[in-house]
């Protein structure tokens, strides 16, 4: 943990080596972060460049108060949220629709490969991506969300909703009745 | 509907959670390369900055400078001249004043300032004067150059300006100046002392203002712009068509003029101006290009087939002056796939018209310039370097919907030096009244495109014709 206090203090004064340490020790967990926000691999590449830009002019603000790895990866969120913004404009559409959730095995969902799901969530509509992220991987709360986003709160729950049926219905389709749908090709 | 996580979502999180996957190589290359470029931005910023004001300051310091020594130099002339009234005779042939006898110990300073009058003059009979050496006599229109030269330095010396101006009308032979007593003693000028006299005022008037002072300028310019322009491989193959059209425009400004000398004088000021470039895109039969034909546009008009970057619903378009981001797809235009085409890009954009790239500046000018001829007709020589700030950047297509504002160029830095050279032609309106027409040639000395790929100068041409007030 020291080493790396050192690393980062080496970076805010600009040494290229210690820069690239740092993104060797970062650059996979965080292209990880920016691929769930993404709607492709190149889009996660874009911001995980554009976000590790703002980390290196930026590191000589972190006070090295809280996780180091926690402030990168707000970094790489906002990032990826700003993209967001600028490439879809924003229709202050309220979506209340309530959506019946599907019940789905764990099991199912257990068997399936952490890459298979990251393409799920890569395939949801770009706001429902953004909302399911925010609320399922960072925590946020529906007022959160609907501050960071500009959406109401309502909209927010309901682009849930919404994602988590998409995301269900996904699943059953792709490995819920695999054995049945593998009989009716036979 | 419930806020906490269900139980897919425990599932997505948790799988999710620890996901890492080793980022392509060339990302890193890319981060680096960028923060190199940050880091040049940032230093050249820095030098740019600090030669701007390097450059204030020294104009600042020379022109408190020459004003400080310009009053210095004044008084003591005045302060020197203790001088009998001239021999009628030799004021009647002006043009060779005979030695006039003085006080021996005043000699030297009289000299001196014979020397100084003497610079200040193109009269021949005064350089003679110079050369006899021996000629200490002040005559009528010395004394009148030592009066308007002197009215410059100050108000607090006008009792002793009008010393040498009594002493011309004093007839008496034994008359000195220090005893000035009536004003209306010019009553007893004679008639051809009267003429010389305005013959005198009229001369100086325009030896006045070759001397140190402030002008102040208003022109503007019809102007034609083009530019220079280098681009790397790659980013040339997806490139709009280059055709080497500039555009038409009208700039202008204000002007400050400080004259430090006879000959040289500094100039700044603010001016605004438009650079860019015109394109209309031609079939490009053997460039890596989308080759479909673009069969709708009318006969002679100009359109184009140019392959564009749509990713992200972006679209950006490769294009002389830097990438050109689209805010809209503009009207008339159609985006076609290329089917069979060696481009990098997937699409090519389709539309007749012309596209332009137009960039505002506002100039800050740095400018030496130096009288080469000084009749009623000055000639002047000008050069020097401008700090010149995009305030705008517009890219256009016109077609027949008419002209859409359909993005800007990126990558376009705020602040750029350019170098200017010209030729001013001065007219004298009046003694402080005079008009200019100058043309000057303006050339970026930097890439006003950050992108390495992309090496984009402007210059214009332009035919500055303004009003000049000195004071």
């Amino acid at each position: 943990l020291e080493e790396l206090k050192n690393i980062i203090n080496e970076c805010a004064s600009g040494n290229a080596r210690a820069q690239e340490k740092l993104y060797r020790m970062f650059a996979p967990k965080m292209f990880g972060v920016c691929l769930r926000y993404a709607k492709d691999r190149t889009e996660a590449e874009d911001n995980l460049q554009d976000g590790f830009i703002k980390v290196f002019s930026n590191i000589k603000n972190f006070r090295h108060e809280g996780s180091f790895e926690g402030w990168m990866r707000r970094i790489m969120v906002n990032v990826s949220l700003s993209k967001f913004r600028k490439q879809h404009v924003l229709y202050p559409v309220e979506d209340m629709g309530q959506y019946d959730s599907l019940q789905i095995s764990d099991d199912i969902l257990a068997k399936i490969a952490a890459e298979d799901l990251l393409g799920l969530v890569q395939q949801l509509p770009p706001r429902y991506r953004m909302v399911f992220n925010l609320f399922v991987m960072e925590g946020l709360n529906h007022q959160e969300i609907s501050e960071t986003m500009e959406i109401s709160v309502g909209t927010s729950k309901s682009n849930l909703a919404r994602a988590r049926d998409i995301l269900k219905r996904k699943v059953l389709d792709l490995y819920g009745e695999v054995e049945s749908n593998a009989n009716f090709l036979a | 509907m419930k806020e906490e996580l269900d139980n897919m979502d425990k599932i997505f999180r948790e799988k999710l959670e620890g996901f890492s996957e080793e980022p392509p190589v060339f990302l890193w290359d890319n981060i680096q390369a960028t923060l190199a470029g940050q880091r040049r931005k940032k230093r050249m910023a820095w030098y740019s900055w600090s030669a701007v004001a390097a450059l204030l300051v020294f104009a600042f310091l020379a022109g408190w400078y020459f004003n400080e020594t310009a009053e210095k130099v004044t008084p003591r002339v005045t302060e020197s001249e203790t001088v009998k009234p001239a021999d009628k005779q030799n004021i009647i042939e002006r043009d060779i004043p005979a030695p006039v006898t003085t006080d021996i110990e005043k000699q030297n300073e009289t000299i001196e300032s014979d020397r100084l009058l003497a610079d200040a003059t193109k009269k021949r009979s005064i350089q003679k004067i110079q050369e006899e050496k021996t000629s200490t006599s002040v005559t009528d229109f010395e004394d009148k150059e030592t009066r308007i030269e002197i009215a410059t330095a100050g108000l607090n010396l006008m009792e002793k300006i009008e010393k040498p101006e009594f002493k011309v009308t004093a007839q008496e032979p034994s008359f000195t100046l220090t005893k000035k007593d009536e004003p209306d003693a010019s009553a007893e000028f004679l008639t051809w002392e009267q003429k010389m006299i305005d013959e005198n005022t009229r001369e100086l008037a325009r030896i006045t203002h070759e001397n140190s002072g402030w002008k102040l300028g208003l022109n503007v310019s019809p102007g034609y712009s083009s530019y220079t322009a280098k681009h790397g491989a790659t980013y040339a193959s997806n490139m709009t068509y280059e055709a080497n059209e500039g555009s038409a425009n009208l700039s202008g400004g204000i002007s400050v003029q400080y004259k430090t000398g006879k000959r040289i004088s500094i100039e700044s000021g603010i001016y605004y101006a438009q650079n860019g470039q015109e394109t209309g895109s031609s079939p490009q039969l053997f460039a890596l290009r989308a080759e479909m034909d673009y069969a709708f546009a009318p006969a002679g008009k100009n359109y184009f087939n140019t392959a564009v970057n749509l990713a992200g619903n972006r679209m950006a378009m490769n294009s002389t002056a830097g990438i050109i981001e689209f805010e809209e797809l503009p009207r008339g235009a159609e985006i076609a796939a290329n089917l069979e085409s060696a481009g990098t890009y997937a699409n090519s954009l389709l539309t007749s018209g012309e596209l332009s790239q137009v960039f505002d500046f506002v100039e800050i000018p740095l400018y030496l310039r130096y009288l080469v001829i000084d009749r009623k007709m000055d000639v002047e020589l000008v050069g020097g370097v401008n700090a010149g700030l995009v305030v705008g950047n517009n890219a256009y297509i016109n077609n027949e919907f008419g002209v859409q504002n359909i993005g800007k160029t990126l990558d376009i830095s705020t602040v750029n030096v350019s170098g200017t050279v010209g030729v001013g032609l001065n007219y004298a309106l009046g003694k402080n009244l005079s008009v200019a027409v100058e043309p000057r040639l303006n050339y970026y000395m930097n890439s006003i495109n950050r992108n390495s790929e992309v090496d984009f100068r402007p210059y214009r041409v332009g035919v500055y014709t303004g009003l000049y007030y000195e004071f």
